[in-house]
């Protein structure tokens, strides 16, 4: 149905510019986004850089969110959304189904998180160990005011679907579409997760400051 | 009201693009040139990242411990069952009701509740001369009871709390999902959306030669609440099997009461440590493979304890025993499917109270992958095999450093010196070491 391309490999640029051009009239309701998306991706596996920053630019920010769902901690959330990305890139090669690749690398963010976890549990407990006992831990101090810790406080708190459907809808374009692909939820699903997640939070937060 | 809130999601969510230009600048300078050979982008069946991927689902499927798999990468993943088993054992308390018919027209109640950490209570059913008998077993961590209606009889006594606790976490883990409700197996497909007890479910199904299984995912907490399997009976479809599973209830108020039922003969019996490990056993041609406990170890490895003996005129054969630490052990350990291989290396050997040895064994995959899945132990002896499946069991690292020595412990003649015994941070180097060499 779509003439065959070639990505160029030197920019990201052409690569989005011809999937476009390519698009037929008998494929009207494929969203661009997934158009250029399995082309960046086919740019990468090139060996594109730049079209491997462009789909940094559309998930990044995705993956930071539910890095820190783990973390708690901004700036360990941009690290490890940094490894990420690089353990993706190493790793593409084996995705098939280049149309999910919001959740493969929803998974492997999932992953990594899941390994920072481990590790830093062997780390408190091989300090413990090596001081003879428990040793107190820093409390991090809060990067934001009372009120945006306090939200992040309450989203950590909400089913994952309902946290995934507050990062989808507050950090993707296109949020529909990555919850059909991510979450298998059709458009009115995502908006009953959405407000179910609102108003968790709404009924969490009154009564505290933030209303 | 909601403005404000809507305000503040939306500044809090903006943190999230916090720096980006200059990370994205970094990670670009960090990415390997299609030139740089194996650490430029891999192209193959499995890769690390994408195997744990696909573990990490078939973990969420793991709870059988006679039907198993390994993902295949082209299937899609349900959502729904990633990390089920795991979830499952999450939560505070779990209740699973309903029946089971064996032939048509007849339903056994079913009923199976687990408390973290060591309470459990299950219906148990048999058969004897045609007629069918009804039974329970409960432990709430200090006592245990098995009631057998058929037979009226029942037995009871101490729990060892660890016992339970083990028991709670099979149930959860293995049994639970794996023999009763078959999420553990692969292909399910989402068939629809309906309202079930006043909520939106997701509902997958999964077609095999002579059965349908129905499953009702609550979209909210996407958890099963409902199954229901289809038996082909001769041209017609018939329920087989149809439970109820509600996440986080209350103790229900039938759970025993450890009082023996007026009129049943009553054996006193407390929980041996020989009782707390048990996980299945198999034998052929006059020897018994016994698995006690195999125990996850940071999804690289597992932890096993095993037994294999055969008794012959009197006499206790516990052949190749003797070998030195490090050695491969005999046992063979694969996948379900076969297709994926373990090592087992011995640990140690530990003289049990009754005469026969606990052999301790870590047992890693033999390829580079992470992830631990349902295994195949097995043994061949003058041409015979017996095996034993079973899935090790995951614990979050503080408990499964107890577990661990705990476990130990057990095996040990109660004079004998403790300084044999292996800690979780010991067999975790082992495991990186043994990988490491791969």
């Amino acid at each position: 149905m779509r003439a065959t391309f070639r990505p160029k490999t030197l920019a990201g640029e052409p690569v989005i510019k011809a999937c476009r051009e390519n698009r037929t009239e008998l494929e009207p309701d494929l969203p661009r986004a997934t158009c250029a998306e399995t082309d960046l991706i086919r740019a990468s596996l090139a060996g594109d850089h730049a079209a491997y920053g462009r789909l940094y630019d559309q998930y990044a920010g995705l993956v930071r969110a539910v890095c820190h769902d783990s973390t708690h901690d901004l700036h360990e959330a941009q690290d490890l959304c940094q490894e990420v990305f690089l353990r993706a890139f190493r790793n593409l090669g084996e995705l098939r189904e280049h149309e999910r690749f919001s959740a493969w690398l929803l998974g492997i963010a999932r992953m990594v998180c899941r390994e920072s976890r481990r590790k830093a549990a062997r780390e408190r407990k091989r300090r413990q160990a090596m001081e003879g006992g428990s040793i107190a831990t820093q409390p991090a101090e809060p990067e934001d005011g009372g009120e945006i810790a306090l939200l992040l406080a309450e989203i950590a708190k909400l089913p994952e679907r309902e946290r995934l459907a507050l990062h989808l809808f507050y950090l993707q374009e296109q949020p529909v579409l990555h919850a059909q692909r991510i979450m298998g939820l059709s458009r009115s699903g995502f908006y009953r997760v959405l407000d179910r997640a609102r108003d968790r939070l709404k009924r969490a937060l009154d009564g505290k400051r933030i209303t | 009201m909601k403005i404000n809130q809507e305000e503040l999601l939306r500044t809090t969510y903006s943190r999230f693009r916090r720096h980006h230009d200059g990370l994205r600048e970094d990670l670009l300078a960090r990415l390997p040139d299609a030139s740089e050979g194996g650490n430029a982008i891999r192209r193959g069946r499995f890769t690390p990242a994408s195997m744990r991927w696909a573990a990490g689902l078939a973990a969420s499927a793991s709870l059988a411990l006679v039907v198993g798999f390994l993902l295949p990468r082209s299937a899609t993943p349900a959502y729904a069952f990633e990390d089920l088993p795991f979830r499952l054992a999450e939560c505070r308390s779990i209740l699973v009701e309903g029946w089971h018919s064996p032939s048509d027209g007849v339903r056994m109640p079913q009923r199976l509740y687990v408390e973290k950490p060591n309470v459990y209570w299950f219906t148990t059913s048999a058969t004897r001369d045609g007629r069918v008998g009804f039974g329970t077993v409960a432990s709430d961590g200090k006592r245990w009871i098995k009631v057998d209606d058929g037979e009226r009889t029942v037995m009871t006594g101490k729990e060892i709390p660890l016992a339970a606790e083990l028991m709670a976490q099979q149930l959860l883990q293995m049994s639970l999902s794996g023999q009763q409700l078959g999420l553990n197996q692969d292909g399910y497909k989402k068939t629809g959306v309906e309202q079930l007890r006043g909520l939106p479910v997701d509902v997958y199904q999964l077609r095999g030669r002579d059965t349908r299984r129905v499953v009702w995912v609550d979209r909210a907490i996407g958890m099963p609440i409902q199954i229901a399997v289809y038996m082909n009976d001769k041209g017609v479809e018939r329920r087989f099997l149809s439970l109820e599973i509600r996440p986080n209830v209350a103790r229900p108020a039938a759970f025993p009461s450890f009082e023996s039922p007026e009129g049943y003969a009553t054996t006193r019996l407390d929980r041996t440590p020989d009782a707390l490990l048990s996980i299945g056993s198999g034998s052929a041609g006059g020897e018994s493979l016994d698995i006690r406990l195999a125990l996850r170890i940071d999804d690289i490895a597992f932890l096993v304890c095993w037994r294999r003996f055969s008794r012959k005129e009197g006499a206790t054969l516990e052949p190749d025993l003797e070998g030195p630490v490090g050695r491969p052990d005999t046992l063979r350990i694969t996948s379900l499917d076969g297709k994926r291989p373990y090592k087992a290396y011995r640990l140690k050997n530990d003289p049990w109270e009754d005469g026969l040895h606990a052999r301790w064994s870590l047992v890693v995959p033999e390829d580079a992958q992470t992830g631990v899945g349902e295994v195949c132990a097995s043994l061949e002896t003058a041409g015979n095999r017996m095996s034993v499946e079973f899935s090790p069991l995951r614990f979050k690292d503080e408990r499964l450093a107890q577990i661990i020595e705990e476990v130990q412990r057990l095996t040990l003649p109660k004079a004998a010196a403790q300084d044999g015994i292996l800690t979780l941070h010991q067999l975790q180097k082992l495991a990186r070491a043994v990988r490491h060499e791969r």
